[in-house]
C-alpha cells in the first residue's frame, strides 16, 4: 500500500537559515567588510578594492592589470577606474609590458610604497582588533576552516561548471567527497600557508578529542 | 607612459615585493565569502530566479512570521533604499505581502505569502544542500565550534563598527558602497 503524504499545514511554522554556516558567514563577512571598508576610508581616504589594488600591486613589485582584476576579484571595468584613480593620486604607475605591447604593468611608486607599509600597519591592528575575542588556537583553527571552505567550493564550482547537474542538486543524502590535497586546488592562496594551517587544524582536533 | 623593466629582471630597491596581505585573516574571511556569494547568487538565480539578497529577505521574514522593515534591513544588513527595492520585488512577484503597521504608519511590515512560504521551503531545502556539500571538508563536531567562532567574530565586527564613525561619500550609504564592492560593479 502507497503511504498517503501528509497534508502540509500553510500555517506551519518555517525552517529557519540561522543555523546555516553559510548564513553565518555571510553575515560576518557583510559586517566586516562594512568595518574594514569605514576603517580605511577613515583613515586613508581609500575604498576597500583601493586598499587591495595597492596590497595586491605591492605585493608583487609589478603585477599585470589582468592578474590584478583575478587576485581583486573585480571586473575589468571597475578595476580600470580604481586604478586610473591610484595613478591620478600619485600611488600606481602603469608601465609599458616589454613582452605584450597591448598590455600594461602596474607598480607602486615611491609613495604608494609607503602607503602600503601604512595599510599592512593598519590592516595588522584592525585583525588584531576584531580576532582578539578568540584564543590564537582559536584563530588558527578559524584561518584553516576558511581556508578548507574556500578550496572547497572551488572544487564545487569546478564540478558544475563541467557538468551543472553536479552542482547543488535535489539530492537528499549528501555524501562528503574526500578532501582535495592540498597544492591541487585552483585557490588562489599561498599554499605552504594552507598546507600548514591543515595541519595546525588537524593537530587542533586532535587535541580536542 | 613610461618603458618600465620587464618583471623577470633582478628588482632593485624600490621594486621589491613588499609585505603581502595574505596571512591576515580578514582577507581569507572576504574571500572565502566572497567566493560563496557569486557561486550561490548564481545558483539561486539559476534555479530560482532570484537574487541571493531577495532569498535572503525571504528567509528573514520566515525566521519572524510577521518582519518588521527594521528587522529585515538589520538581520541582512541591508541599507533601507536597498531594501525596499528588494522587498517591492518579491511583492511584485506575490512572494511577499507588505502591510502598514497599524501602530506606526510610517512604519511596514512584511509576511510571506502562501506562494513566499512554498518558496521558502525550497530555497531551506536548496540551502541546506549547499551548506552540507560546502561544509563536508570540516568534521560534523567542529562545525558547531565553527559556528561559535563565527558568532563571536560577528559580534566584534558590530561593536567596532559601532565605536566607528561612518565614513562615506556624498549621497552613497557606505553599506551600498560595500554592496557594490562585493558586486565588483
Amino acid at each position: 500500500m502507497m503511504a498517503t503524504q501528509k497534508p502540509r499545514n500553510p500555517a506551519a511554522p518555517l525552517k529557519t537559515f540561522r543555523n546555516l554556516i553559510t548564513f553565518r558567514l555571510h553575515l560576518l563577512a557583510g559586517r566586516s567588510e562594512r568595518h574594514s571598508e569605514n576603517y580605511y576610508r577613515a583613515r586613508f581616504d581609500l575604498n576597500l578594492p583601493e586598499c587591495r589594488v595597492i596590497g595586491i600591486t605591492g605585493g608583487y613589485g609589478h603585477v599585470t592589470f589582468k592578474k590584478v582584476c583575478e587576485d581583486a576579484n573585480l571586473e575589468k571595468s571597475y578595476a580600470s577606474r580604481i586604478i586610473n584613480r591610484l595613478v591620478e593620486r600619485g600611488y600606481i604607475e602603469k608601465v609599458e609590458n616589454p613582452s605584450d605591447q597591448r598590455s600594461v604593468i602596474l607598480t607602486l611608486t615611491t609613495e604608494g610604497r609607503g602607503l602600503h607599509h601604512d595599510l599592512v600597519e593598519a590592516a595588522e591592528a584592525l585583525n588584531r582588533q576584531l580576532t582578539e575575542v578568540l584564543s590564537p588556537e582559536q584563530n588558527r583553527t578559524m584561518m584553516a576552516c576558511l581556508l578548507l571552505l574556500t578550496e572547497r567550493l572551488s572544487v564545487i564550482e569546478a564540478s558544475a561548471n563541467s557538468d551543472p547537474m553536479l552542482a547543488v542538486g535535489p539530492n537528499p543524502e549528501p555524501v562528503a567527497p574526500p578532501l582535495p590535497a592540498v597544492g591541487q586546488s585552483e585557490v588562489k592562496i599561498d599554499s605552504a600557508l594552507a598546507r600548514q594551517l591543515h595541519q595546525l587544524l588537524a593537530r587542533a582536533l586532535d587535541d580536542a578529542r | 607612459m613610461s618603458r618600465g623593466p620587464a618583471p623577470a629582471d633582478e628588482p632593485d630597491e624600490e621594486d621589491r615585493p613588499l609585505s603581502t596581505f595574505r596571512s591576515f585573516a580578514t582577507l581569507h574571511l572576504h574571500f572565502a565569502a566572497r567566493a560563496l556569494e557569486r557561486y550561490t547568487e548564481a545558483y539561486y538565480r539559476r534555479e530560482f530566479g532570484l537574487k541571493l539578497a531577495e532569498c535572503r529577505v525571504i528567509g528573514i521574514t520566515a525566521s519572524y512570521g510577521i518582519a518588521t522593515f527594521r528587522q529585515i534591513c538589520d538581520d541582512g544588513d541591508f541599507e533601507k533604499s536597498y531594501a525596499s527595492r528588494l522587498i517591492n520585488t518579491l511583492a511584485t512577484q506575490g512572494l511577499v505581502d507588505k502591510k502598514w503597521s497599524q501602530v506606526d504608519q510610517r512604519s511596514v511590515s512584511v509576511t510571506l505569502t502562501r506562494a513566499g512560504r512554498a518558496m521558502h521551503r525550497r530555497l531551506h531545502a536548496a540551502a541546506g544542500e549547499i551548506d552540507a556539500r560546502w561544509t563536508s571538508v570540516i568534521p560534523e563536531a567542529e562545525r558547531a565550534i565553527l559556528l561559535r567562532n563565527l558568532d563571536a567574530l560577528t559580534a566584534s565586527a558590530r561593536n567596532l563598527s559601532a565605536n566607528e564613525p561612518e565614513q562615506s561619500e556624498a549621497g552613497e550609504p557606505a553599506n551600498d558602497k560595500v554592496r557594490s564592492i562585493r558586486s565588483g560593479s
